[in-house]
């Protein structure tokens, strides 16, 4: 079962660059590629990028191939369940990995508007209560020590403004 | 020798010697701060050189380029966040090493080898820099495209289980490396309407999300999962025997990083990868590599800084900066009144031997400062987790802001950092993203400019003798790879 649920996902993920592999194409073809126009033998612009994208392309069908399985000694149906229930588990046990790469996708657009350091101390108290079982005055010392440390260090001694 | 005696004597001035400790801590913090480069340090401080002596000054910027350049492996050995692109292949052993317990041997190693490489670039240096550099003019864009491919070609080495998942891994690296503009005409490619997104993805950006966020994810789960912390009992150093041991290894390295180096604008980042694709293609264990073993951490350090010796090269004899750490040194050395180029090593061989002598004092502070922080860079792993999460966090977010001062970039390393985890999760190795990105550009440049220059025809790319000795090489990796791929196939079929 491990084998062919490894092949099952190897399937998957040739099928996920096969067509992420035809998006860039069709992508590559919409650019202007001036093919000579500066000098006769310049491929163009989109010569490089369409290219790559049939490498991948052609990378993603042998993926596909080697990991194909005839339907007939799968039983699909209840190897999707098994998939489903363990990928159900898997986000239920790293819940909080979730939340921290939640916390991080959020991190950039709230940067610009209440600046580095309300968001990094918000981030840093919210981050360290998620993953330690610290109590909060020592999550916020934790905190606003090394985040006040990093403003001071890179905007005074390295003179790279924060924002 | 007589000369670099002299030069070696101008050195020994308090003044002379106390800035260049400075210059060398500068560099090794500035290299180990992710976001914080050599290039950073030494624009800080050139305004501070002019008004200087030439033997005080130009020394201090030599330190802190060569600390610089060795400082990225600092934090690419234990928290997998290399401080620097160059270093971005020590993680590959580096860390593995530090996570066994051994991050002192790593961080040795680290030292000697660049300790090693370093010293060997210099010496290159003075021996033969107006042979390399005539060798390196020789180089127009079909002999770059010959040697880049051989760098493609040393992806196959990085593969983990699969070739195939390596490959597409390098693919999504090059396609990285389409969007902006374009490398020939300067005309946007898949900028999808952002304006942030026509002068493409930095490297450094890149190698934070690949790495140092992936890393983090990475730490996450180990806690959840309440994986046991890392036990260091003693902090142990790499015994010179067995550092010494891979002697082939450093000379072979050393030479790649040097021969590198001494090519204008490519770079200690491709240097790294290089070495290091070849010693594992060359190593009678390439299974071993990725497990943290000394040869990989020997193999980069040693090519990466070794290339600080290359770039002088064509800087000193032709006047042609390789890289933006020489060109800002050029620029200092205009101001002081020395004109490099081919008529410096008639003109101005006096502050030739000061740079050669000050580029072999450098390496040998590099290593006494190295050697002496093994023991407080490692009190990094004593950390909590939780706390190193959220540190690698905090430096890596400022660090992808302090480049170019755009939020743009942190947003960039955050959805790589989770891209990155998810191919890890795919099996698909991160490697040959990073080193796809490096060379893509060069390829892509040197492939089109030559393509301009033959109207089209491929005749003239088979009749460079150089271009024709990196193909032959190119045809013995290949050869290689299939062996490699039958062997793996005949161990699988064989445990089956």
């Amino acid at each position: 079962v491990g084998e062919m649920e490894r092949r099952f996902k190897d399937f998957c993920i040739g099928i996920i660059f096969f067509l992420f592999g035809i998006y860039v194409f069709f992508e590559s073809a919409r650019i202007a590629s001036f093919e000579s126009a500066v000098a006769a033998g310049d491929p163009g612009v989109a010569f490089f990028p369409k290219w790559i994208s049939i490498f991948l392309i052609i990378l993603s069908i042998i993926l596909i191939v080697k990991n194909f399985q005839r339907p007939v000694k799968t039983d699909w149906t209840a190897l999707l369940k098994k998939i489903w229930g363990r990928t159900m588990n898997r986000i239920k046990a790293n819940l909080n990995l979730l939340c921290c790469m939640g916390l991080l996708a959020l991190y950039p657009y709230a940067v610009t508007k209440t600046g580095y350091l309300a968001t990094s101390i918000v981030f840093s108290v919210l981050l360290l209560k998620l993953l330690s079982t610290y109590n909060w005055i020592k999550v916020l010392l934790v905190a606003n020590i090394f985040v006040f440390a990093c403003y001071g260090i890179f905007t005074y001694l390295f003179s790279v403004p924060l924002p | 020798m007589a000369g670099f005696i002299g030069g070696l004597m101008a050195l020994f001035s308090l003044k002379a010697f106390g800035l260049m400790c400075v210059g060398m801590l500068t560099g090794i913090i500035f290299g180990a701060l992710p976001g914080l480069t050599a290039v950073m340090a030494i624009a800080l401080l050139m305004p501070l050189t002019f008004f200087m002596p030439l033997n005080v000054g130009l020394p201090m910027l030599l330190a802190v380029y060569c600390g610089g350049i060795y400082g990225g492996s600092i934090t690419a050995c234990l928290i997998r966040t290399p401080g620097t692109p160059a270093s971005a292949a020590t993680t590959l052993e580096g860390y593995p090493m530090a996570q066994k317990g051994r991050p002192g041997e790593a961080l040795s190693t680290a030292v000697w080898a660049s300790w090693f490489g370093g010293v060997f670039s210099v010496i290159c240096l003075t021996f033969f820099a107006p042979l390399l550099g005539k060798a390196a003019l020789a180089f127009g864009p079909i002999e770059y495209f010959a040697l880049i491919l051989v760098g493609i070609i040393l992806i196959g080495y990085l593969s983990g289980k699969s070739m195939v998942k390596s490959l597409i891994a390098a693919s999504i690296g090059f396609l990285m490396a389409s969007i902006g503009l374009d490398p020939v005409l300067g005309l946007p490619r898949f900028h999808f309407g952002n304006v942030n997104l026509y002068s493409g993805i930095s490297i450094i950006p890149t190698v934070i999300g690949l790495f140092a966020f992936c890393e983090v994810f990475n730490m996450i789960k180990k806690i959840n999962e309440q994986e046991a912390e890392i036990r260091i009992d003693q902090i142990r150093y790499i015994k010179l025997r067995e550092f010494f041991g891979c002697a082939k290894n450093l000379i072979k390295s050393s030479l790649i990083g040097t021969v590198i180096g001494s090519i204008p604008a490519v770079g200690s980042s491709t240097a790294g990868w290089l070495a290091y694709g070849e010693e594992k293609r060359s190593s009678k264990h390439p299974e071993l590599f990725g497990t943290g073993i000394v040869d990989g951490i020997v193999a980069v350090e040693s090519a990466n800084n070794a290339v600080t010796g290359g770039a002088l090269i064509p800087l000193l004899s032709l006047g042609i900066p390789g890289d933006p750490v020489t060109a800002i040194l050029l620029g200092g050395l205009i101001i002081q009144g020395i004109r490099p180029g081919p008529t410096f090593f008639i003109k101005s061989m006096d502050t030739g031997y000061i740079i050669f002598a000050a580029m072999f004092l450098a390496n040998f502070l590099m290593l006494f400062f190295g050697l002496a922080g093994v023991k407080f860079f490692t009190k990094a792993l004593r950390i909590p987790k939780s706390i190193l999460a959220m540190v690698i966090f905090i430096l890596s977010i400022v660090g992808c802001y302090a480049i170019n001062n755009n939020i743009f970039d942190v947003k960039i390393a955050v959805i790589l950092g989770i891209v990155a985890y998810i191919l890890e999760k795919w099996e698909i190795p991160i490697p040959p993203v990073v080193l796809a990105l490096v060379l893509a550009p060069m390829f892509e440049q040197n492939l089109r400019r030559a393509l301009i220059m033959t109207d089209g025809s491929i005749i003239p790319f088979f009749t460079s003798p150089i271009a024709i000795g990196f193909y032959l090489f190119s045809i013995l990796l290949i050869y290689g790879l299939v062996r490699k791929e039958q062997k793996t196939k005949a161990t699988i079929a064989q445990t089956k």
